[in-house]
């Protein structure tokens, strides 16, 4: 019982942190910015809810489940290896790119004719035949 | 406590979430947004597996599956990572002057010359 309350608690912060990378992801105004949404919560929410797994699969203990739960747990190390590798060389890429980020005259972006924001929106320039 | 439906409603969730997420791979600005959707996708779909495996009380079967699946997406990402950072970098058709002689000195050039010259020489003797 007082299992089952751990796994469910474990399973809504995980869910808690990934709608906050989601929201991150979705909400940002840079890459960049979404790059640290989705670099930190995304490793966070994806541990604590194999983490809850873990505990779902050990309630009934045997030899079995003791053998799934060091795999997951191998699974859970991993992930917590390769997840901000594959955002570190994400993000190395995107500054090789030259993205342009974001500054505070840039947040008016339906203002058309203004100069100096054109001219802060131009300061990263994309490459023309790498434009997604 | 019978735990199906929860793991049911957490799985549908994440789905839901992950559609969330697609909106950036579809209407991202540049390649690297897209990838860094794609990146966050995959690092769910280990967890959305996982869920499956416990939904149909067959985790040992779908353990494999999973940690297969999280290698391949770590080594996908990592190499569309890499082709992008080095297609931004600029490969130099034609070398540049400034290239050539930063640190050689005028020397070089005047020592240069009188071997090419005297090359020139040679073939045209015979």
């Amino acid at each position: 019982m007082i299992l089952d309350i751990l796994v469910i608690i474990a399973m809504l912060s995980g869910l808690l942190f990934f709608v906050a990378t989601t929201v991150g992801i979705i909400r940002f105004p840079d890459f960049y910015s979404r790059v640290h949404a989705a670099g930190k919560g995304d490793t966070l929410s994806t541990t604590v809810f194999l983490g809850g797994t873990i505990i779902y699969l050990l309630r009934d203990f045997s030899g079995d489940t003791l053998l799934t739960a060091g795999k997951l747990l191998l699974i859970v190390f991993y992930i917590f290896i390769a997840s901000p590798t594959a955002t570190h060389a994400i993000i190395d890429a995107g500054y090789e790119f030259r993205v342009p980020y974001w500054t505070r005259s840039s947040t008016h972006k339906g203002t058309e004719g203004d100069e100096a924001n054109e001219e802060t929106m131009d300061n990263g320039f994309y490459p023309e035949d790498l434009k997604g | 406590m019978n735990l199906e439906p929860f793991f049911i409603a957490m799985a549908v969730a994440i789905l839901f979430l992950m559609l969330c997420n697609l909106y950036r791979v579809v209407a991202g600005p540049t390649v690297i947004d897209r990838m860094l959707g794609m990146n966050v996708i995959g690092t769910k779909t280990t967890v959305l597996i996982v869920l499956i495996g416990v939904i149909d009380g067959r985790v040992d079967l779908f353990i494999d599956i999973t940690l297969a699946y999280a290698l391949l997406n770590f080594i996908t990402n990592l190499a569309a990572a890499r082709f992008y950072q080095r297609l931004a970098q600029p490969v130099p058709h034609e070398p540049r002057e400034s290239l050539v002689a930063p640190s050689a000195g005028p020397e070089v050039e005047e020592t240069d010359a009188p071997e090419a010259a005297a090359d020139t020489g040679r073939k045209e003797t015979p």
